[in-house]
């Protein structure tokens, strides 16, 4: 029974989210490319991309080099690449801003998802 | 060919026999959590924005890293000593699964499969094991499929045009493109990963399908570890482990019989000592060649050598090993190829099964 309730937890969780932006726990694996530039600053000092990564536990892993970025026609300032919605990459800033963990930051975020349109997004809004 | 073998509590963490699991279910179970030490994945995770509030309220977050490692390895030594190997598996999905709703970061498809698969199994007995992991299947595959429907990058093709340029292969990708209209060949791709991950769910859940489900999932996904040299940490092997606890498996160990000059002598004798985990009665009859029986049935030779690799869980603890062992990323390129072959000698072998089974009928 224990079993049944699980597998049907995971349909309502994945139907429920697919009400929103976001895809947690929805059996969406790597569906998204979002491209995106980070600039973070504290105190009046921009952090460097060590510290960024440890702030958002972002990994940083993949970038994107000058010649994919050419001729995907991304912005030369999106160096890295997030494989889950965006709206997951802004609930975590959001959330680490709001919960009063360090000083604040002023963040700037410029994506895109899967090549298209380029966003800007700012912290504080 | 599930049947009520007796337990008898083995304490070879190599053994499959012997438990309330079915042989080939705790060896998936097993088999999960080798990959999961052999990656350092053990080390799980401190919380970080939890998806739970109290998670990160309970304990500083070095004890909170410290106790789910504990537990987790206390529960995989429980599992390799073959000790409560349903509770242990249990806990091992449960502690995976607390970790990744203790941290925004953790998360992912591939910790979230590989914590249910083994909970799951640990919430199933020998009845019901094959039934719980296939809907488990349907629901992943389901999911995966219809969300990849419902998006417009994916079925226009311009997901995988992006995607398909940041990997290594970008190069031949382009030129491929290159010969049809713009995007004809990215939607082609998205769409030819949509239909199969929509078709593995249906395979899933019809039984006479299930067969067909395992070998299109374990080319589906070598494929795309052999095209990204990405296993995506677990994922790769859950899965595999996840079509194992599928087959179908002799209920009591198969008596193998051999001759050491035989044809297939040198390899029966280095399987017979390779067999560290008892999944066989191994007998020397120097009158016939090798033979093996499962049931009441008999193969000889050729066949019989193909059973005694089938059902033999060394051949997968040693090939899971020398994956997670090769350097990423790229390493386990080649036990895509190994699965393609595997794979295409499965199905020739099924075709011509069918197709003499239908000669012998017409005659």
């Amino acid at each position: 029974m224990l079993a049944v309730a699980v597998l049907l937890a995971q349909c309502v969780v994945a139907f429920w989210q697919h009400l929103g932006d976001t895809r947690y726990f929805t059996w969406a694996p790597n569906d998204y490319l979002v491209s995106y530039g980070l600039q973070v600053t504290v105190d009046g000092r921009r952090l460097t991309r060590e510290e960024i990564s440890h702030r958002y536990h972002l990994p940083f892993r993949e970038t994107l080099d000058r010649d994919d970025k050419e001729e995907l026609g991304l912005n030369m300032r999106e160096r890295h690449v997030h494989e889950d919605p965006p709206q997951s990459l802004l609930d975590r800033i959001t959330r680490y801003e709001t919960g009063g963990f360090g000083s604040p930051a002023r963040v700037r975020l410029i994506y895109q998802l899967n090549g298209g349109e380029e966003h800007r997004w700012r912290w504080p809004k | 060919m599930r049947g009520a073998e007796p337990t008898h509590h083995s304490l070879n963490p190599l053994a499959t026999r012997g438990t309330p699991l079915p042989p080939n279910v705790l060896l998936a179970a097993k088999l999960i959590t080798l990959v999961f030490l052999l990656l350092g994945s053990w080390r799980l995770t401190a919380p970080y924005l939890p998806f739970i509030g109290f998670l990160d309220d309970l304990f500083s977050p070095q004890v909170f890293q410290h106790t789910l490692q504990a537990v987790w390895l206390l529960a995989a030594l429980s599992l390799f000593m073959n000790r409560f190997v349903r509770p242990s598996c249990a806990v091992l999905g449960i502690v995976i699964l607390i970790a990744m709703l203790s941290s925004h970061a953790y998360r992912s498809n591939n910790t979230m499969f590989t914590g249910l698969l083994l909970f799951l199994i640990g919430m199933s007995d020998r009845e019901t094991a094959s039934m719980i992991i296939r809907w488990q299947l349907v629901v992943l595959y389901f999911w995966a499929g219809l969300n990849k429907l419902l998006d417009p990058d994916w079925r226009s093709g311009a997901f995988f045009e992006v995607w398909n340029s940041t990997q290594g292969w970008g190069e031949l990708y382009s030129g491929l493109a290159s010969l049809l209209p713009s995007m004809v060949f990215s939607a082609i791709l998205s769409w030819g990963a949509i239909v199969t991950e929509l078709f593995l769910a249906v395979a899933f859940a019809i039984r006479r399908l299930v067969i067909a489900g395992i070998l299109l999932a374990v080319v589906y996904h070598s494929s795309i570890l052999f095209l990204t040299g990405d296993t995506f940490t677990m994922f790769w092997y859950a899965v595999l482990a996840a079509c194992i606890a599928l087959l179908e498996w002799p209920a009591n160990p198969p008596a193998v019989h051999y001759r050491r000059d035989g044809p297939l002598g040198g390899i029966t004798v280095l399987l017979h000592k390779l067999d560290l985990a008892g999944a066989f009665t191994w007998e020397r009859n120097e009158r016939s060649g090798l033979r093996i029986v499962i049931g009441e049935r008999v193969y000889n030779g050729g066949e019989a050598l193909k059973r005694v690799l089938l059902y033999n869980p060394m051949v997968y603890f040693t090939f899971f090993t020398l994956v997670a062992l090769s350097p990423a990323p790229g390493g386990g390129r080649w036990a895509a190829l190994i699965v393609f072959a595997t794979v295409g000698y499965a199905v020739i072998d099924l075709v011509k099964g069918k197709f003499f089974a239908r000669l012998e009928v017409g005659t």
